[in-house]
């Protein structure tokens, strides 16, 4: 494919952007090669990219149980003494 | 009547050359007869705690023993974690329970998350000062 901007132009470019904004590039140039080389790109990407999201409201719920199993114990063992 | 004490954030590298800070909260773990002073991180974004397999380990908790099976999301999904109870002491404060996802994972730090760091304590952030300040529940 031809390009319109060559990578001389490209680089000064990259170098003025926020780091942020230099992450996002990395990624995405990662995830562009692992499709070409026929690999799942997430396999790469996915642990920066996902290891912040928690929603986990059935962990959240079986740990809650566990809590509330917890106090009861406690709470007869407290009125058997 | 207990005060609020008060914590640095914590000045971590990005590994990028820059130099982040998150609120990161010394607490003593407990579990049966095992301590371990360590920190974790205040996630108000995270439903669960989640413990790294490491850290449990420490504890003395034995995997192979564990059969509440809990179900984590994000890539942690893909990995096996448990429930696990431990006893939490932060500052001066008594101690209390706190119910973690002990995962397989040992690339993530040790996360106090909604369940149940959060019912447990109230949290001010002071993002701009770099501190955070912290106090047990109160019952209304």
């Amino acid at each position: 494919m031809e390009s319109n901007i060559s990578t001389h132009q490209l680089l000064p470019a990259l170098q003025v952007l926020p780091r942020a904004d230099k992450l996002r590039i990395v990624l995405f140039l990662i995830s562009q090669m692992a499709q070409e080389e026929g690999i799942e790109p997430s396999f790469f990407t996915q642990n920066y990219l996902d290891w912040k999201r928690y929603d986990a409201s059935s962990a959240a719920n079986t740990l809650l149980k566990m809590l509330a199993e917890d106090k009861h114990n406690q709470e007869l063992k407290h009125d058997s003494c | 009547m207990i005060h609020a004490e008060r914590f640095a954030y914590r000045q971590i590298s990005d590994g990028f050359g820059g130099i982040n800070f998150f609120p990161y909260l010394p607490l003593t773990l407990s579990y049966r007869n095992h301590s371990i002073e360590t920190s974790g991180l205040l996630d108000t974004g995270a439903s669960v705690n989640v413990m790294p397999y490491q850290i449990g380990l420490q504890l003395g908790a034995r995997w192979e023993q564990q059969n509440t099976s809990v179900q984590l999301a994000g890539n942690l999904a893909n990995l096996p974690a448990y429930g696990l109870l431990i006893t939490a002491s932060v500052a001066q404060f008594p101690p209390v329970r706190l119910a973690f996802a002990w995962t397989r994972a040992e690339n993530v730090p040790l996360i106090l998350g909604q369940v149940n760091f959060f019912i447990e304590f109230d949290v001010c952030f002071f993002r701009t000062q770099k501190s955070f300040e912290i106090h047990p529940k109160q019952d209304i």
